[in-house]
């Protein structure tokens, strides 16, 4: 089988005979997708027509689109839409900002460690890796107890130089403050990681040339650096943002489920719609309206990661 | 500082004697002096900023008493919380389960990913460009959102027909399926990269499919692989969303849960053997990651370029 096709590249041209052989490879990966991902998003929409929940765990039935009725209602007992927009919000705003401070504080130390006359950059690198390094259960529980209003140490500082001690994570408007710069402690190794080695791929002549051109600093940066990484970024971003969207461990781990909002049940005013589902199913079993936000959710992130495709042409190469 | 700076030193001679990028100009001029010591000295202060919570953690953990340390340094000195978590809590459970479940999950999802991305990148089949997109779209959808239908089929299955919650098998299936879809793009872009031409002499040679991917294309793959399995197993080892939905039995607790439990599970968080079981938990491997990531990047950075 093997000599027959040994002076054609075989992996363009499958013979009749081995039409199926290509589809064996992915039947492992077929039968993951089905139990992880398959199965759980066709009984999500089932759920979702159903009222499925604490007090209807076995004698739950159909219920059709009532759901998604409650959650496009501002009825004030039963209607969701007041809360969830809040929570869009919130989301689109958090997404939006934890892209952009990750990307630019990893790009921006990037460039700073890739410059070769910096003495003891492998050493910074490697310091500044750490963060991704150390597992994320740790150091995320290590940042509630560094951000504690009463004894968590940038309070000590704040309070001795006589600046008060904020209530980090209790404050409604500090509390997202926190969540987006704490993000980009948590992320920026990777982009600065990633970045870096896009960087250190361009060729050197280039920034020689153009500064014998004399093309100064931002020229240089502005007419090589830029158009060298941006097709490597693009996707990042895309993926990016989709990724900081659903990134309910991260929000629920850092803070908590606080501080309560007061007008759509058990919504903190942290929450991004993904850790406002998750509570809810954890923590209230409220799992037929949320299976309703699972979907609506669904839709969301297609829809804007559709749009951020074409903003960015990003995967436009798909071959 | 000294001896830091003095290596610092040593290492930037060595490296501008290899070659900087502007080979033009070996000698700096007093300008490009004073914006490398703007530079360094920004360095310097954004990685004091970057360790301090991971110093805090250390500091933490050998402070006395149950709370930490009111400066930056303990009060006083105790290693009695190393012996406390060990000796009270189920530290040791927790890492063992970690281990296993995370072991588990990163091997399957190297080699169920290696043979996808293998076969999306090497052959043209039908529904091959549908494929790819559909992954490209499946990767937007996080497993914590079908929360509600992952209990719901744990429920059903454990009230029907046999136990399935506390047990691990649904958990790394999860896992790995939601695994599938970015890594499979991650090393498609990668395997795309490797030149053709080493499979074909291997076909040449009489070797089949299975040989050549055997032994040509997975030996090249390694740095792909090792990212994989580390991230797998990272991502593991940290969840915490989908293990407490799937998990109530305590000896079944993987590392992160543990960890939760003690900061977010109630009113009176054990700070100090909190951070003990943090440094234990994270040293060994902090050291693999910093070994393994100089590896694995290189292969990262291929796939990423790719798209």
């Amino acid at each position: 089988m093997a000599a027959s096709t040994a002076a054609v590249p075989p992996l363009l041209l499958p013979s009749r005979k081995r039409n199926l052989f290509p589809y064996a490879w992915l039947v492992p990966a077929l039968l993951f997708l089905i139990v992880g991902i398959l199965i759980p998003v066709i009984y999500t929409v089932y759920i979702s027509g159903t009222n499925y929940d604490q007090s209807h765990l076995y004698d739950f039935h159909w219920v059709g689109l009532r759901n998604y009725g409650y959650a496009f209602s501002t009825d004030p007992y039963t209607g969701y839409m007041q809360g969830y927009l809040w929570l869009f919000g919130w989301t689109m705003v958090f997404a939006t900002g934890c892209t952009i401070v990750n990307i630019c504080a990893g790009g921006a130390l990037a460039l700073l460690v890739n410059n070769p006359r910096l003495p003891g950059r492998t050493l910074f690198r490697a310091f500044l890796i750490l963060p991704w390094a150390v597992p994320f259960s740790i150091t995320v529980v290590a940042w509630r107890g560094v951000l504690n209003t009463d004894f968590g140490a940038i309070n000590s500082i704040l309070s001795s130089l006589g600046l008060g001690r904020p209530d980090w994570l209790n404050d409604p408007n500090l509390v997202k403050l926190v969540l987006i710069v704490v993000n980009g402690w948590f992320s920026f190794p990777y982009f600065m990681v990633l970045i870096l080695s896009v960087l250190q791929a361009i060729p050197a002549d280039l920034y020689e040339v153009a500064e014998i051109d004399g093309a100064g600093a931002w020229a240089r940066f502005r007419h090589i650096t830029i158009p060298s990484i941006r097709p490597a970024l693009a996707p990042l971003v895309v993926v990016q943002f989709a990724f900081q969207f659903n990134n309910a461990g991260f929000v629920y781990a850092l803070a908590g489920g606080q501080p309560p909002s007061l007008d759509i049940t058990g919504r903190a005013e942290s929450d991004i719609l993904s850790s406002y589902l998750w509570a809810q199913v954890r923590n209230s079993e409220n799992y037929a309206q949320m299976g309703a936000l699972a979907v609506l959710i669904f839709v969301l992130v297609l829809a804007i990661s559709v749009v951020n495709i074409r903003l960015t042409g990003a995967f436009k190469e798909v071959k | 500082m000294a001896r830091v700076s003095s290596a610092n030193t040593r290492d930037a001679s060595k490296e501008v004697m290899q070659g900087p990028i502007f080979r033009s100009e070996r000698r700096l001029r007093p300008d490009q002096r004073r914006n490398i010591t703007i530079t360094w000295v920004t360095m310097l202060f954004v990685t004091l900023l970057t360790l301090f919570p991971i110093f805090w953690i250390v500091s933490t953990s050998l402070n006395q008493g149950d709370s930490f340390a009111t400066g930056f340094l303990p009060d006083k000195y105790t290693f009695s919380h190393y012996a406390d978590v060990l000796q009270h809590t189920d530290f040791l459970i927790w890492v063992r389960n970690t281990l296993f479940v995370g072991g588990v999950t990163g091997v399957l999802e190297v080699s169920v990913i290696i043979l996808t991305a293998y076969a999306f990148s090497r052959f043209r089949f039908a529904g091959r460009r549908w494929g790819l997109m559909a992954l490209l779209a499946l990767q937007l959808f996080p497993a914590v959102i079908f929360i509600s239908a992952d209990f719901f089929v744990v429920n059903t299955i454990s009230e029907n027909w046999f136990p399935i919650a506390d047990n691990w098998i649904g958990l790394i299936a999860i896992y790995v399926g939601t695994s599938i879809p970015f890594n499979t793009w991650l090393f498609k872009g990668y395997i795309d990269t490797l030149p053709y031409d080493l499979e074909e002499s291997a076909y040449i040679d009489g070797a089949s499919r299975f040989v050549a991917f055997w032994q040509v294309i997975m030996p090249l793959c390694r740095p792909m692989m090792a990212f994989i399995f580390i991230n797998g197993f990272l991502a593991t080892a940290n969840d915490y969303l989908i293990s407490s939905v799937i998990i109530t039995d305590p000896s079944r607790k993987t590392f992160s849960m543990g960890l939760f439990d003690f900061a977010l599970g109630n009113f009176t968080t054990n700070w100090t053997d909190f951070a003990a079981a943090a440094v234990m938990g994270s040293v060994p491997w902090v050291l693999v990651f910093l070994i393994a990531q100089r590896w694995f990047v290189s292969g990262l950075a291929g796939g990423a370029v790719k798209g």
